[in-house]
């Protein structure tokens, strides 16, 4: 079969396992969502049974919640009345974008940039405090990470601005508490595939010819390098979507991740089940678009 | 016996100095970590008298309050790694003991399992599962005990792989051929001879899952979905830091130093199940 084809497949199939699993759940539990504080009189509870399709029976129900889904309408918010869940996620996704563009960027420059640096001279000042940079940041959690980053930037120095999504300066401190832990793994994966290609023929051809450092480094290293890289991508991908979750809570970011703790909070279980369809669907297509960079750095990847 | 290098030797002295505390916790010379005071509110760290580690926003100690987080935090990740352990490691002694199409099943499901936001979905998971306290709760138990069965569900995975991988390479030992030739059932081989095999494989999986366990535990604490306000732990104490923070007062205590004994923890624990690893695959064992 068509890898593309098969890869989607299993995508499409991944979210609408989770997507009946999570639907299963939420039409199980025992609260429903009319039980409010208030009281609804028996006539005005059926009228809204009857409008949300709650008396339906469930293969119905989830009939349409999948219907839903296709259309990307995932139903009404519990908690905000009146707005859609789909609403509510589409106003978070750009943030939550935003903040892990940043975080990515944050960690294949850092990692790169430093894991380069390590290889050059391994043992030297520059290798040792790259090494110790990388164990102190994926050491601490992220969310001390960024608390005492805020408290330093934006209390003692105030430099940044501390919360809220104003403008790309928001978003410096949240990138980097989000990207550093994985700029961490990152250069300690570039520093060993570095080290072994530079101790290869062809740095050592290149050298002979009489090319700078630099020159050798971005040009015959780096690109040798990026195989390693891309492969983690994926898995950091994961990472990052967990570690989102509370970056996001601890700048205020109005980000997806945001609503999804608030919706878990405030037992708004359509708008976290929308959050969770979302996830995995996003998920699915870092991993995807991993892969694909991967096969068109090595081709013989692509066949798999 | 064991031999350790220096590294996991002093790791080991740190997480036993740290256990020691959080048992002993109760019969050291520390104030109650919930006795409000709030005339002594926000104290900085005396490091020699009291209060040691300064006191938070209600004036509780902050040292008392890390050793009573420690309890918490040190045992809910090591029930928390049990559970993990009791899942991963059947799952793959049998996979890896099978083979062949019972092994490919139960690994592409492992392999399923990482295509999914998993700690998106425990979130989920432990979201909808208040809905029934009530009925947990007559069954006595409570939210705390949901975390060591979404933890299980989380960590497993990796437990499962390096089993699988291990016995693979026993089930062509000439001991486990030779008790499968006189016609031992399959479950007395698996629980006689290829159990006690893997246990200094659970020995390692138990100390490299710990940390992810304490690190997912303060996680949730911190969101507000984990532990809950009377009780203590590190993810609850960041928590509350992270809220006193601010830029008029100069508290920096209140966060680093609970982010400081978690931080260490993590570092030692993930330093010594290198360094154990490191030890018992050595041939020179």
């Amino acid at each position: 079969m068509n890898p593309f084809l098969r890869r989607f497949g299993a995508w499409a199939f991944t979210i609408l396992l989770v997507h009946a699993v999570a639907f299963l759940l939420v039409r199980g539990a025992p609260g429903g969502p009319l039980d409010s504080a208030r009281e609804l009189s028996p006539q005005v509870r059926a009228a809204l049974e009857s409008h949300y399709h709650l008396d339906a029976p469930l293969a119905e129900q989830y009939a349409r919640a999948l219907g839903g889904l296709l259309q990307g309408d995932l139903g009404p918010s519990m908690h905000y009345r009146g707005t859609g869940v789909s609403e509510v996620l589409a106003a978070g996704l750009p943030v939550s974008l935003a903040l892990g563009a940043g975080g990515i960027l944050v960690a294949l420059l850092f990692g790169i940039v430093a894991g380069l640096g390590a290889a050059r001279r391994p043992g030297g000042v520059m290798d040792w405090a790259v090494r110790s940079g990388a164990s102190l940041v994926m050491g601490i959690p992220n969310f001390i990470l960024a608390g005492l980053g805020v408290a330093f930037f934006s209390f003692v120095l105030g430099w940044l601005p501390s919360a809220g999504s104003g403008g790309p300066a928001h978003f410096i401190l949240p990138s980097l508490a989000l990207g550093l832990p994985f700029a961490g793994q990152l250069s300690r994966l570039v520093r060993t595939r570095g080290l072994e290609v530079l101790a290869g023929d062809a740095v050592r051809a290149a050298k002979a010819r009489g090319l700078s450092e630099f020159h050798i480094l971005r040009f015959h290293v780096l690109p040798r390098t990026l195989v390693p890289v891309a492969a983690f991508l994926g898995p950091a991908a994961a990472g990052m979507l967990t570690g989102s979750l509370v970056v996001e809570q601890v700048f205020t970011l109005p980000g997806i991740g945001t609503h999804f703790v608030q919706a878990a909070l405030n037992r708004d279980y359509t708008l976290a089940l929308g959050a969770t369809v979302l996830y995995t669907a996003l998920l699915g297509a870092a991993t995807w678009a991993s892969d694909i960079w991967m096969a068109r750095l090595d081709p013989r990847l692509g066949s798999r | 016996m064991i031999r350790l290098d220096t590294g996991s030797k002093v790791a080991l002295g740190f997480l036993v100095a740290m256990g020691i505390g959080a048992l002993a916790v109760a019969s050291l010379p520390l104030p109650d970590p919930s006795a409000f005071a709030l005339e002594n509110a926000l104290s900085p760290p005396a490091w020699t008298l009291h209060p040691i580690l300064g006191t938070d926003a209600q004036g509780r100690d902050l040292a008392a309050r890390i050793l009573w987080g420690a309890r918490i935090s040190l045992s809910v990740g090591f029930l928390g790694s049990l559970v993990a352990l009791l899942i991963g490691l059947p799952w793959g002694a049998v996979a890896g003991y099978r083979g062949g199409r019972a092994d490919r099943w139960m690994m592409r499901f492992c392999d399923a399992l990482e295509g999914v936001p998993l700690v998106v979905v425990v979130l989920f998971l432990l979201a909808i599962l208040q809905e029934y306290r009530m009925e947990m709760a007559s069954i006595g138990l409570g939210r705390i005990h949901l975390f060591f069965f979404a933890v299980g569900a989380l960590f497993w995975v990796p437990t499962a792989r390096v089993a699988r991988a291990e016995a693979l390479r026993l089930r062509k030992a000439p001991f486990v051929e030779a008790s499968r030739g006189i016609g031992a059932p399959t479950i007395s081989i698996l629980l006689r001879h290829i159990l006690p095999h893997l246990l200094s494989t659970v020995l390692v999986m138990l100390t490299l899952t710990l940390p992810r366990v304490v690190l997912m535990e303060a996680f949730l604490s911190f969101l507000g979905l984990g532990v809950e306000a009377p009780d203590v732990s590190w993810g609850i104490l960041a928590r509350e830091g992270l809220e006193t923070l601010n830029p008029l007062v100069d508290c920096w205590w209140i966060l680093a130093l609970p982010g400081l004994a978690l931080t260490l923890t993590l570092l030692a624990l993930q330093r010594l199940g290198d360094g154990l690893r490191d030890a018992l695959s050595s041939p020179g064992r």
